[in-house]
């Protein structure tokens, strides 16, 4: 996708300055270290601290990450000048779930998340013009233009929700279906924030999904704010990965890639041999507020933000982690984040150039059923714009 | 990771910035143009600029604050880079949005070898804003036309092809083994904009008299809209001063009962005055409520007594029915009050009578009395204890003592 000039790994044993960090690099294969610390277990034993990645798979999780946080970037600057309006929910800071986690499952796995989901929408498979396409309500968005930020979905990708939590079950019921099908080799990964985890619909998806030893990976993304509210504010108990109370769970890292990939594959492997669900609980960051109308510097401190960001930062920690390996330099990273730059506006100024969908009751109304299996006639408000399928 | 590495691999990078820059004869600057910070901000001042030009900012950083109508908002950098130049000052109001305020660069790039983007001024995005303004305006009516069915108007009497018949009407045509396509062009409708009602259905089968339809459908064609056709206006009245509205507050004015007692004190007691008619308005009060329990024991007798209902109207514990204050008229002699009596009052007969003469043993006490307007009932129990204190003060005096 990017071209980008990568320097051929050398095959001497790297150490870096710091312990936790540490490559014993083959021809392309890298084995990374996790620190102590990135997990936390309940009821379960930790997955392997030794993760084993090709170099191309860690240049691509760098491009993979780069390119949300652009992308995201891109919408924070359309929203700001008009041409993105209503909601729009940023993950700037929490790019190493998506990325990582799609790094570990297949494409025919199935992701549900909340309306923070502009990353997961292209990890899962769209383009960058059609996430942003979406946002900018034209018909070459996702969703060809009628859904928004909050709704979108691609193949194995169910959303993109609006309402608090209510994809959970949801997620459950796609865990179910892998399982009813037979699907063995198959997991959903159900998302929701530390905000949501508080729903009564969480923990009633729980218990079924133990009942029936479903497939599910409950992932709370646990950025440390519902809204504006603390999670100590809000959450009686703050250890999100122990909520399933008979359901093991793992907490770690959100803000290390490599670990969230190490948690997914483990979460997959784990769900996928019928151990039944899995919680886990990834810690991250959000950089910038809840959504767009939020300054997000009421409820904290612009110091505790910019700490996050030079500390924790998913991006830059991969970074060093590339240059510490050899596998890249810091002057290829810089061309590569350019080049990537270079893509994401090119494709929002073709996205931002491009049609709206036509203001027609045919458009209006395709998308509600799959083709095929339309009833013959769907009711509107009022009679007079009641649609037959069956004179079309 | 840690901090430590973090802010190394910074410099490093500032480094590696540098050293690329100078292969790069020019690079192309963005415009950073006045941003939204909210759905509804159209424009926005500049408070102050928080970094000045040449100055370089990181990711999260606040470059500016800005004031909109609604609040001062800090402007955050979502990327890290260099200030190249500043269109609009500190203290510039009403900037539109999207007009670009100032120029940004990345961290590296040569800002004395700049490429600056064109400037597109705030007029042209009023004008971008007015054009979009006008597109919605044009664009408005034919989504209204457009995804509707505008059937032709009433009283054509032509049934409306494309309707889903009302479940009484299909019921009705069934039972009689009509079709509803035979309906919808034999039966003619009377129903808005072309629907057919069930009436119409039973006029057609004779049913009912078609005639009725007709009269049916005037009427609420009539009653479908407000007639004002009718309306006068009511004639302004004379303001007349007297005619207070009656929209005044409706606080309740507190009322004020009064007492005169005239006291005589028997020589031989050693009780004072003051403690006597203490005593005096400790018993009357006593009397006063046992007077209220009475009534309210003789209404509970009642067959439409509710206790619930009472405890709903009946006062709060710490509300006063009334209070009472005292004021003695001095035993003071007559002598010494020599009253000014004006000329031209005493040449006009309007002398008022000086106040009765007091003797030494002999007081005046004017009670007033301060009914609770908020107390239900309050007025009869502040009767009731001015009339156990004149009891008490003068044929009850020895249960005084």
């Amino acid at each position: 996708m990017l071209a980008a000039s990568i320097r051929r790994a050398s095959s001497q044993v790297k150490r870096s300055a710091l312990g936790g960090f540490r490559a014993l690099s083959t021809e392309s294969s890298f084995t990374v270290t996790l620190p102590e610390g990135t997990y936390e277990t309940y009821q379960l034993d930790a997955p392997d601290a030794n993760v084993e990645l090709s170099k191309e798979k860690l240049i691509q999780m760098y491009k993979d990450m780069v390119t949300v946080r652009r992308l995201e970037m891109a919408a924070d600057a359309l929203y700001k000048s008009k041409k993105i309006r209503g909601f729009c929910h940023l993950s700037n800071g929490q790019e190493a779930v998506a990325v990582g986690m799609e790094h570990a499952i297949d494409r025919d796995d199935s992701v549900i998340t909340s309306y923070r989901c502009h990353g997961f929408a292209y990890m899962r498979g769209a383009s960058i013009k059609a996430v942003l396409g979406e946002l900018l309500g034209k018909r070459c968005g996702v969703s060809y233009g009628k859904g928004g930020s909050m709704h979108m979905f691609t193949h194995g990708f169910y959303g993109g929700t609006g309402i608090v939590g209510a994809q959970v079950p949801v997620g459950a019921g796609l865990a179910f279906a892998h399982k009813y099908s037979g699907q063995t080799d198959k997991a959903n990964f159900a998302l929701y924030g530390d905000g949501a985890s508080n729903q009564g619909q969480i923990f009633e998806s729980y218990n079924m999904a133990k009942l029936w030893n479903l497939p599910c990976v409950f992932i709370c993304e646990n950025n440390k704010y519902g809204m504006g509210t603390s999670a100590g504010r809000s959450s009686a108990l703050t250890k999100y990965y122990q909520r399933g109370q008979f359901i093991p769970g793992l907490k770690v890292n959100g803000m290390d890639v490599v670990a969230v990939y190490q948690a997914s594959k483990f979460a997959k492997a784990w769900t996928t041999a019928g151990n039944g669900p899995l919680v886990i609980e990834f810690e991250t960051y959000r950089y910038g507020g809840h959504s767009m109308s939020d300054p997000g510097t009421t409820y904290r401190t612009r110091e505790e933000i910019q700490h996050m960001r030079s500390s924790n930062d998913p991006i830059a920690g991969l970074k060093t982690r590339l240059i510490n390996f050899g596998i890249s330099t810091e002057a290829e990273l810089k061309q590569i984040d350019k080049e990537i730059r270079r893509v994401v506006d090119k494709e929002a100024a073709e996205a931002d150039a491009s049609a709206p969908p036509e203001a027609d009751p045919k458009i209006l109304f395709e998308d509600v059923y799959v083709p095929g299996t339309e009833i013959p006639v769907l009711r509107g408000r009022i009679p007079e714009e009641n649609w037959s399928f069956a004179k079309q | 990771m840690s901090v430590l590495v973090r802010s190394g691999t910074r410099l490093s990078g500032a480094r590696w910035a540098r050293a690329l820059s100078t292969t790069r004869v020019c690079a192309v600057a963005t415009n950073f143009g006045m941003p939204a910070m909210s759905p509804t901000m159209t424009e926005g001042g500049i408070v102050e600029w928080k970094i000045k030009p040449g100055d370089t900012f990181a990711a999260g950083d606040v470059l500016l604050e800005i004031e909109t109508d609604k609040a001062q908002i800090d402007v955050e950098a979502a990327d890290d880079g260099v200030l190249a130049k500043i269109y609009a000052p500190e203290g510039t109001k009403s900037i539109a949005v999207n007009t670009p305020i100032a120029v940004l660069a990345e961290i590296g790039d040569d800002l004395s070898n700049l490429e600056y983007p064109e400037v597109a001024s705030a007029p042209v995005a009023e004008a971008d804003a007015k054009a979009d303004d006008v597109a919605e305006t044009v664009a408005t009516p034919s989504v209204q036309s457009s995804p509707v069915d505008i059937t032709p108007p009433t009283g054509t009497n032509l049934a409306n092809a494309k309707q889903t018949l009302l479940p009484s009407v299909s019921t009705l045509l069934h039972r009689h083994n009509i079709s509803s396509e035979v309906a919808l062009t034999t039966i003619s409708a009377s129903g808005p904009q072309g629907r057919l009602l069930k009436g119409d259905v039973l006029a057609h089968l004779g049913l009912v008299d078609p005639s009725k339809i007709g009269k049916l459908s005037a009427a609420v064609s009539n009653w479908s809209k407000l007639d004002l056709s009718n309306i006068k206006l009511r004639p302004e009245a004379p303001v007349s001063s007297k005619a207070k509205p009656a929209t005044k507050a409706t606080k309740p004015v507190a009322k004020t009962l009064t007492g005169q007692f005239r006291l005589e004190v028997p020589q031989d007691t050693t009780f004072s005055l003051k403690s006597l008619v203490d005593r005096a308005a400790q018993l009357a009060q006593k009397d006063s409520i046992r007077l209220a329990q009475r009534a309210q024991e003789a209404r509970s007798q009642s067959v439409r007594y509710d206790a619930a209902f009472e405890a709903l109207l009946a006062p709060a514990k710490n509300i006063k029915p009334f209070e009472s204050s005292f004021k003695f008229a001095q035993s003071s002699p007559v002598k010494s009050r020599a009253v000014k009596t004006d000329i031209y009052a005493l040449l006009a007969g309007q002398v008022t009578p000086p106040p009765s003469p007091l003797v030494d043993n002999v007081h005046r006490l004017d009670v007033q009395v301060v009914v609770n307007p908020e107390f239900a009932g309050a007025e009869a129990r502040a009767q009731a204890y001015l009339d156990r204190l004149a009891f008490y003060l003068s044929d009850g005096k020895a249960l005084l003592i």
